[in-house]
This record gives C-alpha cells, structure tokens and sequence, in this order.
C-alpha cells in the first residue's frame, strides 16, 4: 500500500546539511500498525510528513495504493491529504475558537462537505469516542484526553486509509496515555485503518505489532 | 474547497480580532464616506447647473456671437445668410443697451443700470410671456418685463404692473414704455428688460447687432449649422457644447473632491497590508494545520485575500451609508435655511448619490482590500505547512 524507494530528506541548517531521512526504503501494508521509535532527531517525523504529503523528499520516491506523491501537484497532493490522510499531533492543535464539533467538521468543510452531513458525520465519530456531551465544547474546556480525542475525531472525518500519530500520548497523563493508545489500536483492528505512531515511548510502542527503530534518518 | 467557506471562515477571523478588525475597517468607512458624499456633491453641483442651462433656451439654439479677430459683422447681410442656410429655422438678432436708470410712472424707486435687451418685431420664443399679449408684432413704445426685475423694485411691485408705463433713460435719451407683457420666473429672460428694435434706434445708431440666435431644425442639425457659422469667422455656442464642457469641468472636480477620500484609501490600504501580515504571522501555526487538513495553497492564499477583500466590502459598504446619512442631513439643514429665508421655492438637491457611485465606491472598497491583502496572503500560501505546524 505504502512504499518509500531510496528516500531522502536533506535540510539546510546554516551551512551545513542535516540528512533528516537517508535513503529510506520501507514498505507498509493496508490494515498494518507500525510504531516508530528512536531519538529526537532521528527523521521519525520527517517520514511521517513525507508519507502525509505535507513534505516532499529531496529525492527517492513514495506510492501510496501506486500513486506517485512526489509527483502530484500542490492541488493533487492536498487532496490527497484531506481524504486519504488523517494527523495525529501532539500538541492537538485544535482550533480554540471552535467547539468540538466545528473543529472535527474542519476537513469536511475543506472537502466542500454540505452543513448537515459535516455535523451528522463529527456528532457520530465524537458520539462514538464517548464525546457526546462535549460537542459544543471549546478546547480549553476539555481535558488533555478529551482534546487528544476530539483530535483523533478529526483525523477520522474523512474516512482515511492512514492515520499518522506523531508523539500523541506526549503531553498526556498516564490514564489518557493508556486511554488514546486503545483508541488507536481499536481503529486498526475495527475498522482496518493502517496506523502509523511515532514515540520516543517504548511501552506505547510495544502495543504495535511491527515496531521501526530509526537513527540519523536511517531505519535500523 | 467552496468559496463560500473562505469567505465565512475570513469574517469569523475578522470577528476573533475583533478591535483590530474594526479599527482597519475604520479607515476604510473614512475614506469611503469621504470620496462618495464628496463626488455626490459635484453630481448634485452638476445636475443644477445643467438644468439651470436648459432653461436658457432650446437644445436647437445657437448663440451667435462676434469674434474679437475678425472682421465679420453681425449685420443685416450676416442675418440674411443664416437665415437662408439649410437647417435654420429661425434667426433672432439682438442689441445691448444699458440703461442708467429704470422707473415707473406714479411710482417712487428707481433702479440704476439696468441691461435693456433690443429684439425685433418677432422675437419668437426668446421670451416667454406668464402674463400679457402674444407677440406678432413687437415695434413702437412697448416693452416687456422680466417678473424677477419686477422684484428688485420690491414687494408692491407686481404683475399688476401690466399696462403701467416704464421711464428709461441714456444719458442725454430717454424712452418711455408701455408695459405689454412679462415674462415667467423659470426663464432667464425674467431679469431683463426688453424692447423693439425700433426704440433702440431712437437711442442709438443701430449699425450691427450684439448677438445672433439661430434655431435649427432639429437637434441633429445643430452641429452641422454651428460649423457653417464658424466657417463666417463668428463665435457659436450651442448649449448642447455648453453642457457638454460644463460637464467635462464637472468631472474634473468630482476628481478633485474625490482625491481626498481617494488619498485616505490609500492609507487605509496599508492598514490593511499591516493587519493581514499580523494575521498570517499570528495564524501561522493554523495555517499549517489548514494544510495538513487538506488545503491547498490556493485555498489559503483564498482565505485570507477575500478576508482583506471583506474588510474593503464591509468598510466601503459602511463609509457609503455614513456619507449618504451625512450628506441628507447636510442636504436637510441647507433646505431648512434656504426655505426660513425664503431663498428656494423647492428643495435644492446638492448633493445626488446615483447608483453608478454607491457600487463604484463598495466595489472600489472591496477590489482595494482583495489587492491590499494579496501580497499577505500570498505570503501565508508560501509558507512551509511542516515549518507553520511547529511554531508556538
């Protein structure tokens, strides 16, 4: 479904070049849950951008269901973003002038979605990760877990094929931790959504089945 | 993406910035209320000049005059060779006398200088008479009164004066008048006095006349006739080329009033430079979400353009109420004067605020906030999403 040939990130810092992703070669399948671990700075990130269209590699290139994404254009590519892709991030970035459900509706408003179906759609995926009684909620009246959740909504609006979690049990408590972590694995295994979780946490890591080691954007 | 929701999702941004937004807005009310009720006023000056000028005379007039350089006479001949050109239909010669003094016989005041107009036997419709006989033959000692020199005499002075007799002197010469006619208020010619021709000679030596004016035919015919007395070496001014100059200095000060509204939109342009550029740099962590959620470049450089271009829409839309408020109840106070001191017998239009005007100014508004915000805008679109997504 997903397959990196020879990818390479190279960054310019000042003068000197940071190789964030070093001939990359990885091939991920439809329904797989893939932890990918290792130290700050060791191309986690960079790859899951490169995989979510919202970086594009320096060179090597990436198919997704054989579509070639480096090569799509900026409309392609957003797209492809908006029905394909679904982001995770750490710090939730939620829009706090919106309630829950205006923020998980976001994407479909993007996708030119009519008002009833958008708020039909976010009231289901929010009813069904227990938010419910938090739909007309600002951010900044929900707890890190709820927020982590409305986020994971949000991702899930679109129907993806790929969720791609960049460090979301980071700025979490230990029971939200546990908690997002279970919502991550049952929408692999319920609905069979290819889920790809960077952490520097290993215990987080170890609920995937496949776990990658990356080190100075090389896949150990 | 819908162009709906960029236009939704930019006003929901001014609402979150909220003072910011108004203060910028602001700028633009000013400048609009400014240029609109600024150029009403010379569409209001305009539109009075012009009917003030159709009531000088028919569309199908010429005035005749002589030219300071040439030769060409208004004589007898050149009367002759108007009348006898094709498309004339008339042509109606006069002479300037002035008077040094004009009274009434039984009656005390007396005007100084008065501006006696010489006509002959048929002056057609130079003169419109309110009161008194038809004009088919207009010689001996009569003369014709325009009602608002009447006034000058003061309130006693009325149409009653019909039949009363006029004393006009010229130094040495004097000429005493019955009153045959006077002429209505609307026309200019109810400031004047006028009488035969044959009086005027009484007066003096009659060798060529003042001015010269030739009916044509038809409206059509006026530029054709106007050549061929220009051709005659004499001066022809057709109110239709009065009305067309006048109006052409009538634009150039809608220019100028305008300008100063115009300068302040200007201003207001970088205001709202300034406070897209705040924006973009304040929501540069949104934006990149926007892009990871799915928008295109396009789209972002859509939201905020028609964000600025919403800030013009909402300012020009604004400033043209403002200035059409202003401008009624200017409007208003005027008349109140005017009509206290009993100056006006209908309310004088000064300032008209047309269709053309209220669109060109919100339109002018909006295009100037599309391309204030576009540089901005454009700006937001380029950004990095993975670089935007990581600022605090």
């Amino acid at each position: 479904m997903i397959s990196l040939q020879n990818v390479s990130k190279i960054y310019k810092m000042g003068g000197a070049e940071v190789r964030a992703l070093d001939y990359v070669n990885l091939n991920f399948g439809t329904g797989d849950f893939v932890a990918i671990t290792g130290p700050s700075g060791s191309g986690k990130s960079t790859l899951l951008n490169v995989i979510g269209g919202l970086d594009r590699p320096t060179a090597g290139d990436i198919f997704f269901d054989g579509l070639l994404l480096n090569k799509l254009s900026d409309r392609e590519i957003s797209v492809y973003r908006n029905s394909r892709v679904g982001f995770i991030f750490q710090t939730f970035n939620l829009e706090p002038t919106l309630t829950a459900l205006e923020n998980v509706a976001l994407p479909l408003l993007l996708s030119g979605a009519p008002k009833k179906m958008r708020n039909k759609a976010a009231g289901e995926i929010l009813s069904w990760l227990g938010l419910s009684e938090r739909l007309s909620f600002k951010p900044n009246k929900l707890s890190g877990g709820e927020r982590q959740r409305v986020a994971i909504a949000r991702a899930l609006i679109c129907r993806p094929s790929i969720i791609l979690a960049d460090e979301p049990t980071g700025n979490l408590d230990s029971m939200a931790r546990q908690q997002i972590l279970e919502i991550l694995a049952s929408l692999n295994q319920t609905l069979g959504v290819t889920v790809l979780l960077v952490t520097h946490d290993l215990e987080a890591a170890s609920i995937a089945p496949r776990v990658l080691r990356m080190m100075d954007g090389k896949i150990l | 993406m819908k162009f709906t929701f960029a236009i939704l999702y930019g006003l929901k941004n001014l609402e979150r910035r909220k003072l910011r937004a108004v203060l910028t807005i602001f700028a633009v009310l000013i400048g609009t209320t400014l240029l609109s009720s600024m150029v009403s006023l010379g569409v209001g000056l305009q539109t009075i000049v012009v009917k003030n000028l159709k009531t000088v005379g028919e569309l199908t007039d010429i005035n005749v005059y002589k030219k300071e350089d040439t030769k060409a006479l208004l004589d007898g001949a050149a009367v002759n060779y108007l009348e006898n050109l094709d498309g004339v239909e008339r042509v109606t010669a006069s002479v300037n006398l002035m008077a040094d003094s004009a009274s009434f016989s039984g009656f005390p005041q007396k005007a100084d200088k008065t501006l006696v107009t010489a006509v002959p036997d048929d002056p057609g419709d130079i003169l419109q008479l309110t009161t008194g006989a038809t004009l088919n033959n207009f010689s001996g000692q009569v003369a014709i009164l325009g009602e608002n020199f009447l006034k000058e005499f003061g309130e006693n002075y009325s149409q009653e004066f019909l039949g009363k007799i006029l004393n006009l002197t010229f130094g040495e010469k004097s000429l005493s008048l019955k009153i045959i006619g006077i002429a209505e208020d609307e026309n200019i010619s109810s400031y004047g006095v006028f009488i035969p021709l044959d009086q005027a000679a009484v007066i003096k030596n009659i060798v060529a006349y003042d001015s010269l004016r030739v009916r044509a035919d038809s409206a059509q015919k006026v530029a054709g006739v106007s050549k061929e007395i220009k051709n005659m070496g004499l001066e022809a001014v057709a109110l239709d080329d009065l009305i067309d100059r006048v109006v052409g200095y009538f634009r150039l000060l809608e220019l100028a009033l305008g300008s100063v509204g115009l300068i302040i939109l200007g201003v207001a342009s970088l205001g709202i430079i300034n406070t897209m550029l705040m924006a973009t740099l304040e929501r540069t962590r949104e934006i990149g979400l926007m892009r990871a959620l799915g928008a295109s470049r396009l789209d972002v450089l859509k939201i905020f353009s028609l964000e600025a271009a919403g800030i013009g829409l909402i300012g020009g839309t604004l400033g043209v109420a403002a200035g059409f408020l202003i401008t009624s109840g200017l409007s208003a106070v005027l008349n109140n004067y005017l009509a206290q001191k009993g100056l006006a017998s209908e309310a004088v239009r000064l300032f008209i605020l047309p269709w053309w005007l209220i669109c060109g100014t919100i339109g002018f508004a909006t295009l100037l906030g599309f391309v204030s915000g576009f540089y901005p805008a454009l700006r937001a679109s380029r950004m990095d999403p993975v670089e935007a997504l990581r600022r605090e």
